[in-house]
């Protein structure tokens, strides 16, 4: 049976990284994109002086491994895992033989880690409450004589260090310490330490919100209602350890009885862990957070490969899509090849929201609206649990040196060379400041610095357009913000606007090499010198005279715009007629 | 055996104890200024205050400070950027009133060599012992966490009088002290919990402060001397932000007026004088003696196109305490379409002879103008303002305020990078002459480097704030408030 429960242990540490890694990898890289977590005694003090800091600490500080798939599921895993060897730990106490219940005690991390499948929740509230049941498994090892005085001394030091889970660890501790002969040291005295400590955090004004310092709500985003659920954790962890000991006198004579208690034990929890998963993840958070991450990244293809297979029908989606064909150099070319509805499609309307923000940064850092970029990436940062993150604070470096800032380049990345996985790039970026030249000779940097407007105006009052239009006076070759413009105006339906533009920055000793999109919109101007001027390729000619074939045959037609769709859903004359 | 640990555990001890207490003894010097002189030399501080921070460019050990004062002397070796004596020794060695000769060294070959000295010295007037301020990034519309918090400036012990993970996470802002006084304080909030504490003889009140006739909440406060009244602004406020400028950022009142909030009635006072719509009033203090309240007032513009053209004007006009009444005029002491210049911060000294204001270029935030600067008008040589090069940089000088005293004043600076705001202390002479500046002095010579949070309206309070966080929180979260009223009696109208 040991053997047994061994394997059955190691198996159910492989499927949870499994439901980790397959139902929220990209929440545990935004985790790690809005973390910074930097390894020295300053950096720690500050955590000390706050009620659960030991475990928020260690929760930054474990965040930074999120980033890698699989490795990233494991680190995200240790609470979980170290909660499950906790718990079968104190259930093998050596005075009462408790063992028949462990396979039961993957509850425990499985209602954690449903838990945990909620990003409101934080991740450093399950390691402390694994911490918090670690340190009563150790204490559960000591002698008697010992235990009773190293479990009071550990309250007022588990309040303290890890928050409200100290109450599970003093409620854990009485139920499996307490002993009616020894009443007093077992069950009164950690009763009043631990009643003693809240009283004098609460009454000091250190934590006035009996919520954070009694419930799981310590862990739970503060803007946000915490559901039922997550007492689910705290539920398990006391009563397990109650029927444990309350049946401890009890055993099963036929070890096919045995046998079947402990394979349901095992079996139970798992399979609800695994069907109800997905009742508890937030579907469409993580898709934009998996958009994200690979905007961060940079990986343009992941991301048009992602939403080629999704219905476009969220403009955070069309938005994401359009960045990565911008920073690939196709947008022009394929933008209408996601159905996009309006100008909100090319970038969508701001809110408070971290990740909308972040979109907006980056949105606004490929065209060139630096200050725009800067303000965004700010004001995500802001709603970062940390109110810092290595993306932002990475975006937030670029924008400096951009504008010349060079003392907040250079706070930042101070700050980011005293990281473990980023320093490299402190270093990289470190050689830009105070060197304007390096600064203009580096492709990327260069390339925005040249963008920046002479002119000065209020950033987006009168609107997208007249930024972009500012951009391309200074520098006529920013190709991403050329094509967003133009896209802009068939966005709008503003074809008299596009001719302009296109007889602006296409016209007469310019490149006339139209994008498809730009080429499409030029046979709907309906001016024939135009598609002469422009070269409109035979293949886009052709292919608008079936459009207007089908159009003219199909006029008559109630299913029209369905009969459309099906050969020019693509087509810049399907939109400007039909969305 | 027992010999060795013996003498191991005395090395231990005594090289403990020589690395903590390096002394540095100068076995020659030259005659050359040192790189400190600008910033440091003719420095003025209180003989209350924490170590002041020197700042160097150099690795931990290689510069230290030889500090005499009254033929007493400590030193100090630079860490982390900067010389900070011990607390202990700083504590028993200064002298108020006494020259300090400084004598910075290098370390040269395992040799100390000094510069040639330079002086600064310790005022005979106190500073007031406490200051408060706001610690929030320099962000713009969103926030997370934030406070206000009460730094101890004879030590480095800085508590939080409020944070707000405590409330919800909501804003909080405009603290402000009737006189110094930290038993006499008030401070907005604003998302949940929304309202106006006001602490006054103990007792914790929390108002709605919206009204039908005003157009916000109440905005910048400043108390009266008495502690009976606190004019307040109400504002119509916008942020937008620049695409290429010095100045990220523009913060404009679309409107604006001054009001005076009666504390004992609850209830608002104004005069047409204040309340007109037709230009916007903003940014109220009191006088010294309290008879007198001044205002900035700038001609309505159509914004945010002329924002330019928007100047702030210096305005005065008189206040009776007694009937809570206003003058029938309006001063104006500093035309600024004359000058091309905006005025903000009014602020008098305690003694009533100086008043000390933010000049920008246009506009009303100037803490977001990296032109802005300190100026000060002696009320009694023919209101010249002045600037006050001591204090200025080529960065933003911006919100400040008087010590008890009038001898001190505390003032928000950008100097640093550009972008965090750190109060700087600065002596001022009863003739008006001005000290140097130096930055609140921390513990740590990288705390600066480090901090992403601006130290926002620095106020100095003459003792700590002991309203206790259980009851400010306690009262923060109610729900209930009570509703300030409009007094019927004034016609807005006239």
């Amino acid at each position: 049976m040991k053997r047994f429960n061994v394997c059955m242990s190691l198996l159910f540490v492989a499927l949870a990284i499994w439901q980790i890694h397959l139902h929220i990898p990209y929440q545990l890289c935004q985790l790690e994109h809005t973390n910074l977590f930097v390894g020295d005694w300053d950096w720690f003090v500050p955590f000390l002086e706050r009620m659960g800091g030991i475990g928020r600490w260690l929760g930054t500080w474990g965040i930074q491994f999120f980033n890698e798939k699989i490795t990233g599921a494991a680190a995200f895993a240790v609470p979980v895992i170290l909660l499950f060897v906790a718990m079968a730990g104190l259930l093998r106490s050596p005075e009462k033989d408790m063992s028949a219940w462990i396979p039961w005690v993957t509850a425990v991390p499985a209602c954690q880690l449903l838990s945990l499948y909620d990003h409101n929740f934080y991740w450093w509230g399950a390691l402390s409450m694994a911490l918090a049941l670690a340190g009563l498994w150790l204490v559960s090892l000591c002698r008697p004589s010992v235990r009773s005085w190293l479990f009071l001394a550990g309250i007022p030091v588990v309040t303290w260090g890890l928050g409200a889970v100290a109450c599970v660890y003093v409620s854990a501790g009485i139920i499996l310490f307490a002993q009616k002969e020894n009443w007093l040291m077992t069950l009164a005295a950690p009763s009043a330490v631990y009643l003693s400590t809240i009283a004098l955090i609460h009454f000091t004004g250190v934590v006035v919100d009996l919520g954070f310092l009694l419930t799981p709500a310590c862990y739970y985003e503060s803007i946000s209602e915490m559901p039922f659920y997550h007492w689910g954790t705290w539920g398990a962890t006391l009563l397990l350890p109650f029927l444990a000991r309350l049946t401890a006198h009890v055993s099963m004579k036929k070890p096919m009885a045995s046998w079947i208690v402990c394979c349901t034990g095992w079996l139970v929890p798992s399979a609800l862990l695994v069907q109800t998963a997905g009742n508890f993840c937030n579907t469409s958070n993580q898709d934009i957070w998996r958009l994200n991450h690979h905007a961060y990244m940079e990986d343009w293809d992941a991301i048009l490969d992602f939403v080629s297979d999704k219905p476009m029908n969220n403009y955070l989606f069309m938005n994401y899509a359009n960045l990565a064909l911008a920073n690939k150099g196709e947008l022009a070319n394929r933008a209408f090849h996601y159905y996009p509805k309006g100008m909100n499609s090319l970038l969508t309307t701001i809110n408070s929201t971290g990740a909308v923000r972040l979109l907006a940064s980056d949105i606004h850092y490929t065209v060139g609206c630096i200050a725009e970029a800067q303000q965004h990436a700010f004001e995500a940062q802001v709603t970062f649990p940390q109110s810092m993150g290595i993306q932002t604070m990475k975006r937030l470096v670029k924008t400096n040196l951009i504008f010349g800032h060079h003392a907040v380049a250079e706070k930042y990345l101070s700050l980011i060379a005293r990281t473990t996985f980023h320093k490299e790039w402190a270093q990289k970026y470190s050689r830009f400041l105070f060197n304007d030249q390096a600064i203009e000779a580096d492709a990327e940097l260069g390339e925005k610095r040249r963008s920046l407007s002479q002119r000065n105006r209020f950033a987006m009052f009168y609107g997208w357009t007249p930024e972009l239009q500012d951009i391309l006076e200074v520098n006529p070759e920013n190709r991403q913000a050329k094509e967003y413009l133009g896209l802009s105006y068939l966005m709008n339906k503003d074809l008299k606007g596009f001719r302009l533009f296109l007889d602006k920055h296409y016209g007469t000793g310019k490149d006339r090499t139209l994008p498809l999109s730009f080429q499409q919109a030029v046979m709907a101007l309906d001016q024939p010198d135009k598609v002469e001027e422009y070269d409109v390729t035979a293949a886009v000619k052709e292919q608008y005279a079936q459009f207007m074939r089908q159009y003219a045959q199909n006029r008559q037609n109630p299913n029209l715009k369905n009969v459309m769709h099906r050969s020019f859903g693509h087509t810049v004359w399907y939109y400007l007629i039909f969305v | 055996m027992k010999n060795s640990l013996y003498l191991l555990f005395l090395g231990l001890t005594v090289g403990l104890f020589a690395s903590c207490s390096q002394e540095v003894k100068v076995l020659s010097s030259v005659d050359t200024p040192s790189p400190l002189v600008e910033e440091y030399s003719d420095m003025v501080v209180p003989p209350n205050i924490a170590p002041l921070n020197f700042f160097v460019d150099a690795e931990d050990g290689q510069e230290a400070l030889v500090l005499t004062c009254d033929g007493k002397s400590i030193s100090a070796v630079c860490k982390d950027g900067a010389i900070i004596p011990e607390l202990d020794a700083w504590k028993d060695w200064a002298t108020p009133d006494k020259p300090v000769e400084v004598k910075h060294c290098r370390l040269e070959n395992g040799k100390w060599i000094a510069y040639r000295p330079f002086t600064f010295r310790f005022a005979k007037e106190e500073i007031d012992p406490y200051l408060a301020y706001r610690l929030i990034p320099p962000g713009y519309t969103l926030w997370n966490e934030m406070g206000i918090y009460q730094r101890n400036l004879e030590n480095f012990e800085e508590t939080a009088i409020l944070e707000n993970v405590q409330t919800d996470r909501n804003c909080m802002n405009c603290h402000s002290f009737c006189v110094q006084d930290p038993g006499k304080m008030m401070f907005h909030l604003r998302a949940k919990h929304a309202g106006t504490i006001l602490v006054k003889d103990g007792n914790i009140r929390k108002l709605e402060t919206r009204t039908e006739q005003t157009m916000s909440a109440l905005v910048y406060p400043y108390w009266h001397p008495g502690g009976n009244y606190i004019a307040f602004s109400v504002n119509d406020t916008k942020q937008l932000f620049h695409t290429n400028h010095t100045n990220r950022i523009e913060v404009m009142d679309l409107a604006s007026d001054v009001v005076v909030y009666d504390v004992e009635r609850n209830e608002i006072i104004a005069t047409p004088l204040t309340f007109g719509e037709e230009s916007f009033e903003t940014f109220p203090s009191f006088s010294a003696d309290g008879k007198t309240l001044y205002f900035c007032s700038a001609r309505k513009q159509a914004l945010p196109d002329s924002i330019e053209a928007l100047k702030y004007h210096l305005c005065a006009i008189s206040f009776d305490e007694k009937t809570g009444t206003f003058g029938n005029r309006v001063d104006t002491l500093f035309h600024a379409e004359r000058m091309d210049r905006s005025v903000s911060f009014p602020r008098v000294s305690p003694d009533g002879r100086f008043l000390m204001v933010t000049l920008a270029d246009h506009a009303t935030f100037p803490i977001w103008h990296q032109e802005a600067d300190l100026w000060m008008l002696d009320m009694q040589d023919g209101n010249k303002l002045v600037s006050l090069d001591a204090l200025n940089s080529t960065s933003v000088e911006s919100y400040h305020s008087w010590s008890s005293n009038g001898r001190w004043i505390v003032f928000s600076s950008r100097r640093t990078d550009g972008l965090h705001t750190r109060p700087y202390i600065a002596y001022i002479g009863a003739d008006g002459s001005v000290g140097k500046p130096f930055v609140l002095p921390q513990e740590r010579g990288d705390f600066y480097q480090g901090c992403m949070n601006s130290f926002n309206i620095p106020e100095l309070v003459k003792g700590k704030v002991e309203t206790g966080s259980y009851a400010l929180i306690q009262k923060v979260l109610d729900n209930e408030k009570e509703q300030v009223k409009m007094n019927r009696k004034i016609n807005l109208t006239e």
